[in-house]
């Protein structure tokens, strides 16, 4: 019965399928999606009613539906990245919601992982040991509580910032259960701001097959060129293949328009991965305005990258910005974002992270156009600075923080703190 | 497969250009106070390139002498923000002796290794090692440094620098083939 309910609670919220080993309990009958506690031991599973906790196990089995992954990845039998990728940055590849989330142990400075637990997954190519990572899941029925694993209170081990996340996100699913009594909830202003921005999406043929950008289209000739003659670039080899990138990049574009180009890689490696264009076009194009701020005020460190290519400044400022040392970690030598740029091939990558690029390449080319208008604090020419909602870096300060970072996407608002999976935090002013 | 076959392809091209060193590195004596080294024959201190790192280890120094030119390498840890994490990186940094001044100037900081240190951590043991031999080009006879990155799994990744004109960088040699593909 535990099983039953475990498996149509995730086919209700992400088509994941979840088989474990569970200690027989008894449930409530509510067939919401429960709570999950996670700690660095277990996970519980509870109801709505915060009753009757169920526990998995550390390295508990979880078999992923093969018509989820066909949708999602275009394969059954994914490799490890792709599924890694698909649940680390699983609103990609959910309508739901499964989230993951990050947090630090500010007991000390030192950031330290907590919250993770590891697991395995089953899909028809066989186990893929997926590693460590918080697997937290839940809809706008669930909710999200911490909880460690010494029993004490998580808000002793947090900073302020994360503590304020972790309330702000159980008030947000507080919010969204209590207002699940709307049967039909597409009057809702929420509602109608994601179906207008969808329409967007769709009108701007954001749909990576059919997309109409130039740039675009001379970047996937380029990157089909490149991902042939260097396949399957590892980790190891990213550093010196991402040189080689960018200096065959400037050969055949020029500065200009490699800036261009990184730019909107950049935009594909920073903002979360989702299925919906509606917030990845906000977050992307306020990745870009960050970007052209730097740029624009001269705002950037030095870049090992383009010294080791012969370029001790660009005449582009935004490629210096873009490339400079520690600042935009889709372009770190070990990252795996850079790895997703250097493998990218059109012709034969997942449609998702094609489906991405493209959009990011759109979200670009709107600003350009006019098409995206930033709001209050956002069009402050010293918006600069952002940071993932996961971590809390020492140079942020909550003062110069952007609390309504909205972004108007062809006439509509978008307020990225009221955006369920939104990544970034910004902030304006900082030097 | 076929990436061993290019890397093996592109080496294969740029060997003909390496000739090596007759004249081989010393192991030399080095210390640090925070971001900056201590060789053990020059007064002055070296500053590490990234002026955001901090807590520096030094692992390994040496001393290279080719060509009238003196150079010092220093392998270290250190850990720098990046943005929004914290890098644990693995360095090997070169830097050149202007022999009238006594002072260092970097050429090359090369990342080995990198770990972020927030998140999913199951180790912050580096997976990566680094080894250089010296050496100089048979074409135009500037002096060259060949890199072999070896991973956990054993692989070796290996690739040329080669110190530029203006005597101020140890630059990428590419394999002019494999850029050659990526053009019109």
């Amino acid at each position: 019965m535990i099983l039953r309910q475990l498996q149509s609670l995730f086919k209700l919220v992400c088509l994941v399928q979840l088989v474990v080993a569970l200690h027989a309990r008894a449930s409530d009958d509510q067939p919401n999606l429960p709570f999950r506690f996670t700690n660095t031991k277990t996970v519980h599973l509870r109801n709505n009613n915060l009753s009757n906790p169920e526990v998995i196990e550390i390295g508990s089995q979880i078999n992923i539906d093969p018509k989820f992954l066909l949708e999602n990845l275009g394969t059954e039998t994914p490799n490890q990245e792709q599924v890694q990728r698909l649940l680390l940055n699983p609103g990609e590849a959910s309508k739901d919601r499964i989230v993951t989330q990050r947090f630090i142990d500010a007991s000390n400075s030192k950031a330290k992982n907590d919250y993770f637990f590891p697991v395995i997954i089953k899909t028809k190519s066989g186990q893929i040991k997926a590693g460590k990572m918080a697997f937290h899941a839940y809809s706008r029925t669930g909710m999200i509580e911490i909880e460690r694993a010494d029993g004490r209170d998580p808000k002793q081990y947090q900073s302020s910032e994360i503590t304020s996340q972790i309330k702000a996100l159980i008030e947000q699913n507080k919010s969204a259960t209590e207002s699940q009594g709307c049967a039909d909830c597409s009057n809702s202003s929420a509602s109608k701001q994601n179906q207008g921005l969808s329409d967007i999406a769709k009108a701007l043929n954001a749909n990576s097959e059919t997309s109409t950008n130039p740039l675009w289209a001379r970047y996937s000739e380029f990157a089909k060129e490149f991902s042939t003659t260097h396949k399957n670039i590892s980790k190891a080899q990213a550093g010196y293949y991402k040189r080689l990138f960018v200096k065959s990049m400037i050969e055949k574009f020029g500065e200009k328009d490699t800036g261009n180009i990184l730019a909107a890689l950049t935009g594909f490696g920073e903002a979360p991965h989702r299925n919906a264009p509606e917030t990845q076009i906000a977050e992307i194009a306020a990745v870009l305005k960050v970007i052209d701020n730097r740029a624009n005020n001269n705002f950037r460190n030095k870049s090992r990258t383009l010294r080791d290519i012969g370029i001790s400044e660009s005449k582009d400022a935004r490629l210096t910005t873009i490339l400079a040392d520690w600042q935009f970690s889709a372009w770190n030598d070990k990252d795996n974002n850079l790895r997703q740029i250097l493998n990218f091939n059109p012709d034969t990558s997942d449609k998702l992270t094609k489906r991405k690029i493209a959009l990011s390449f759109e979200a670009q080319t709107m600003m350009q156009n006019g098409k995206i208008e930033f709001i209050g604090k956002m069009n402050d020419s010293k918006l600069q600075h952002y940071h993932a909602n996961y971590v809390n870096p020492t140079w942020n300060k909550i003062s110069n923080r952007v609390n309504s970072p909205s972004i108007k996407v062809d006439g509509i608002e978008v307020d990225l703190s009221k955006q369920k999976g939104a990544r970034h935090i910004f902030y304006s002013g900082l030097s | 497969m076929m990436t061993l076959f290019c890397l093996l392809f592109a080496l294969t091209s740029q060997a003909g250009e390496f000739e090596v060193s007759k004249t081989h590195p010393e192991k030399i004596e080095c210390s640090n106070k925070k971001e900056l080294i201590q060789f053990a024959d020059i007064k002055q201190s070296y500053p590490i390139y990234d002026s955001n790192a901090g807590s520096v280890k030094l692992i390994s120094c040496e001393k290279m002498q080719i060509k009238g030119l003196v150079f010092y390498t220093a392998l270290f840890s250190s850990e720098i923000p990046d943005g929004s994490n914290v890098q644990k990186i693995l360095t090997y940094e070169v830097a050149l002796l202007n022999q009238k001044l006594n002072t260092l100037k970097t050429l090359r900081s090369e990342i080995v290794d990198q770990i972020e240190l927030a998140g999913d951590l199951t180790s912050t043991k580096f997976e990566n090692s680094i080894k250089t031999e010296w050496g100089q080009s048979t074409k135009d006879k500037s002096i060259l440094l060949k890199v072999n990155i070896t991973t956990e799994k054993k692989t070796t990744l290996s690739y040329l620098l080669k110190l530029n004109s203006k005597l101020s960088w140890f630059e990428n040699v590419f394999d002019s083939k494999a850029s050659e593909k990526t053009k019109n």
